[in-house]
């Protein structure tokens, strides 16, 4: 560093003791594997989000009043995104955002599969867990909510049958329904409300989940790669520390992230507002965005004699596809630090997909229930039957888990790491890099 | 009491205090509702295009084909989407119960637009499909198919009830005409 920079550290320290901070924070340890950089993907998503959400918001108008566009009688909403495409600049910042969004939740669901399957969710990492779920669910949300901002025909559409999920909820549907999209669906207080919810209160509480997230990954330190149990002494992390070396890389993976989604929002514009249109009576063809369309297939397969009736409360169809399937894997997913039962002592090196073949199973199992009924979402296009498709909800997560549970388990056990641990009595199973190292 | 029971129970009351207050404002936002466009189709209103390059003018017996279907709101009650309708035109021999006889007039039958699965607005098709292999109405979001001969009963899909049924007949001029209200709540029925 040259002389200049020392003195303005040095000048910072004397008000600031900033090499405290030195001490404490730049030196953390970040963990080398090609995994390790989902979460910060999503992370830095989330920045481009912020940045160009916040342009956005200054040419947006968030009203339903009809407003004169060049002739036409249109919700104002829609007239602003409208003007909005007209500018080349603000066109491609409207793209970038759309396609930051879709990176954000490719991120999140990889950087949850990568959690799940190396079992870093466990202890003590259960709460980082469940506020890291929080996090998925919030920016779900959130792209839900954003969703229906340019007010066009396919994002009224989209809207308007989660307004309807949300009234079937059991017992509390209409109140819920009012509450969150302000009254009677879609009320002149809807574009408001939602405007609301996605510039101020969903990126609020985003922030403050990122923020514990992190604080909590930098008290409980991250897990490791087991091979890194090899070059250790003294139980401490191996890894580059954040400042310089990890820093760089996260610069370098910001740049690409911003290269990638202009490049993608030049290249695949998405959701053309003006070809959709201005919302009309009649219904167009839309299907949700891929991480929703298995709720999407599941309200297609469920059939609508599924009805049942609990004090006064009618649970139909539509909210056991709805409500209570999603709410089911959601619970599930929460409770995985619970439910999974092997190692529960303190755990910081990592176990490969293959040494927890049930664990293997179960998720392998989840991916496929899912991917089924991602796939009825396009049972008209694929030509696949709905009384097949229903049937494979069953049949293809059992075939797929079970498959991937006894290829596990033969693994395992060829490698040694099941018989080890029962011969040493502990349940911390040995990794085969090191075995071979020992030899 | 001592210090430390004292400063508990303000901690707690407030904290109560602070919950009930939050929940309270909470629950206020929710009473903003929107007070127009909020009429109900009855009986003597004409029904008019609700698409189309004939939007707002009104539907005639000579406007639609035998076999075809148009949707149609009830002229001036455009702005609440309850009140969209399938203005259906068969064969008059086809219709068979549950289709209410009396509300049918020259062919024609109405039944709420609105999906009773999660309200999407349903189409009318001329052709038939395997699980329907009639003229029928069916819903392009979850694929909910409907008969119109048997009152919009469910043939196939998610569906839980039929579409409710508007009676109408024809006046002196040939115009279509709400005979009545729609006998059924229209859309999703809240849980």
């Amino acid at each position: 560093m040259t002389r200049r920079g020392d003195a303005l550290v040095r000048w910072l320290d004397e008000r600031l003791h900033v090499h405290r901070l030195q001490e404490k924070y730049l030196r953390k340890a970040f963990p080398v594997h090609s995994t390790f950089f989902l979460g910060e993907l999503a992370l830095f998503a989330f920045v481009v989000l912020v940045l160009t959400g916040m342009y956005l918001a200054f040419l947006y108008e968030p009203s339903i009043a009809e407003v004169d566009v060049e002739g036409t009688r249109l919700p104002a909403a829609y007239g602003s995104v409208l003007m909005l495409d007209r500018i080349p600049a603000a066109h491609l910042i409207r793209q970038i955002h759309h396609w930051s969004a879709h990176v954000m939740i490719v991120a999140l669901v990889l950087h949850l599969g990568r959690i799940f399957f190396t079992g870093a969710y466990k202890k003590p990492r259960e709460l980082n867990w469940i506020v890291g779920l929080g996090l998925l669910g919030l920016t779900i949300f959130a792209a839900f909510v954003g969703y229906l901002l340019p007010y066009d025909q396919f994002s009224v559409t989209a809207t308007g049958i989660g307004y309807n999920i949300a009234l079937s909820v059991p017992w509390l549907g209409e109140y819920l329904a009012d509450l969150v999209f302000a009254g009677k669906f879609p009320g002149s207080s809807l574009i408001p409300r939602f405007y609301g919810y996605h510039i101020m209160l969903l990126p609020l509480l985003l922030f403050a989940g990122i923020g514990i997230h992190l604080l909590l990954m930098v008290k409980q330190k991250h897990t490791e790669p087991p091979a890194a149990k090899a070059h250790s002494t003294g139980g401490r992390l191996i890894g580059m520390p954040l400042w310089p070396q990890q820093a760089v890389i996260m610069v370098v993976l910001l740049l690409v992230l911003g290269g990638a989604v202009t490049l993608l929002g030049t290249l695949f514009p998405v959701h053309p507002v003006e070809l959709y249109g201005p919302p009309a009576p009649e219904t167009p063809s839309v299907k949700p965005d891929w991480y929703l369309l298995w709720v999407y297939g599941a309200l297609r397969l469920i059939p609508g004699w599924m009805e049942v009736h609990v004090l006064g409360a009618t649970i139909g169809s539509e909210a056991i596809g709805g409500i209570i399937l999603p709410g089911l894997v959601g619970l599930a997913l929460l409770l995985v630090p619970w439910l999974d039962r092997t190692n529960r002592e303190k755990m910081d090196y990592l176990e490969p997909p293959t040494w927890r073949p049930a664990r293997l199973g179960w998720g392998v199992a989840l991916v496929a229930f899912i991917g089924v009924f991602t796939l009825a979402a396009y049972d008209h296009e694929l030509g696949l039957s709905i009384r097949w498709l229903r049937a494979a909800t069953v049949i293809v997560p059992l075939g797929f888990g079970g498959a991937s549970y006894y290829v596990a388990r033969s693994f395992a056990r060829r490698r040694g790491v099941l018989s080890d641990a029962r011969r040493d009595g502990s349940h911390d199973a040995v990794s085969p890099l090191m075995r071979e190292r020992s030899q | 009491m001592d210090r430390r029971k004292f400063a508990t129970s303000v901690l707690g009351t407030s904290i109560v205090g602070a919950l009930a207050a939050v929940g309270s404002v909470i629950a206020s936002i929710r009473a903003v509702r929107r007070s127009t466009g909020e009429a109900a189709v009855a009986e003597g209103d004409r029904l008019v295009f609700a698409m189309g390059a004939n939007t707002g003018t009104v539907i005639t017996r000579d406007a639609v084909q035998t076999g075809e279907a148009v949707l149609a709101f009830p002229q001036g009650k455009e702005s609440n989407h309850d009140n969209l309708v399938m203005l259906v035109r068969l064969e008059p021999s086809v219709y068979a119960p549950p289709t209410r006889l009396e509300w049918t007039a020259g062919g024609f039958a109405a039944y709420s637009a609105v999906c009773t699965h999660l309200a999407c607005t349903v189409r009318f098709s001329g052709e038939g499909v395997a699980a329907a292999p009639f003229s029928h109405i069916h819903c392009p979001c979850h694929a909910g198919v409907f008969d119109p001969r048997r009152g919009a009963s469910v043939v196939a899909g998610p569906p839980p009830r039929p579409l409710p049924q508007l009676p109408v007949r024809l006046n002196e001029a040939g115009e279509v005409v709400a005979a009545g209200e729609f006998a059924e709540t229209v859309g999703v029925a809240a849980a």
